[in-house]
């Protein structure tokens, strides 16, 4: 196995976490990054926000918090993705519409259970 | 009857991998171990020792969900070495999913698949079957 691969953290770089935000009228843009060791797509792209599904065998992981914030940001009719490169870092993209924008439309479930 | 030498056990989870071994031994089912946390650790250690020829392993019970490389990704990757039919495989997880069973079935170096947790009947089934092969 590759030792970087072993890696937990990149301890020898200093962390860096950016959240960068476009706030248009009716929707929310947000980019999430860290320069981590990233994740390698190729391998785990179709799992990656499933549940109990880790990939660097860290003793603390349970595979929860990316199944959970990808619920919960359709729930809100929003949309995630993830770019990753191994050993560069990671960045996750939240796109939110607004909440006017979610109880307005016609199309919404909460709408159609009503009528 | 004959012993298996060899057992591995590809599996992430400490607790499985500490009862299957204590049930392994008090069946007095093999003579020596082989214990990977991860698909890549595994197969980076058995894909020299099967192309060589060398001594390896003559049972595998390999977990589905685990870190780094899980069990179907191992399973593609063992499929690529050449005489890889020498090894039995089981699966043993603690999916109850009919998907998962039904892809185990497709491939054909995997004996049976069993679910979580190991009985010592699903074990007896094991040991037949590894001796009549």
């Amino acid at each position: 196995m590759n030792e970087k691969n072993l890696e937990l953290f990149r301890l020898n770089e200093e962390l860096k976490l950016s959240q960068k935000i476009i706030s248009q009228s009716q929707r929310l843009f947000t980019d999430l990054s860290d320069n981590g060791i990233g994740i390698d797509l190729e391998m785990h792209e179709h799992k990656i926000f499933g549940m109990y599904k880790t990939f660097h065998g860290n003793k603390d992981a349970r595979g929860i918090g990316l199944f959970i914030t990808k619920n919960q940001v359709e729930a809100m009719r929003g949309k995630i993705e993830v770019q990753s490169k191994v050993d560069v870092g990671t960045t996750f993209k939240v796109f939110l519409s607004n909440k006017n924008d979610f109880f307005s439309n016609k199309n919404n479930k909460i709408v159609n259970e009503k009528n | 009857m004959k012993k298996i030498e060899t057992a591995c056990i590809i599996d992430d989870d400490e607790i499985f991998i500490f009862a299957t071994k204590k049930l392994l031994q008090i069946k007095d089912f093999c003579n020596d171990f082989l214990i990977f946390h991860n698909g890549l650790e595994a197969i980076n250690y058995l894909r020299p020792l099967i192309e060589n020829g060398e001594k390896c392993p003559d049972v595998i019970l390999l977990d589905l969900n685990m870190p780094v490389m899980d069990g179907w990704q191992f399973l593609d990757e063992f499929i690529t070495i050449p005489n890889y039919k020498k090894v039995t495989i089981y699966i043993v997880s603690s999916s109850i999913d009919q998907r998962d069973i039904l892809r185990a079935k497709q491939y054909d170096c995997v004996s049976n698949y069993f679910i979580k947790p190991m009985s010592t009947e699903s074990l007896n089934e094991i040991l037949s079957g590894v001796q009549v092969k």
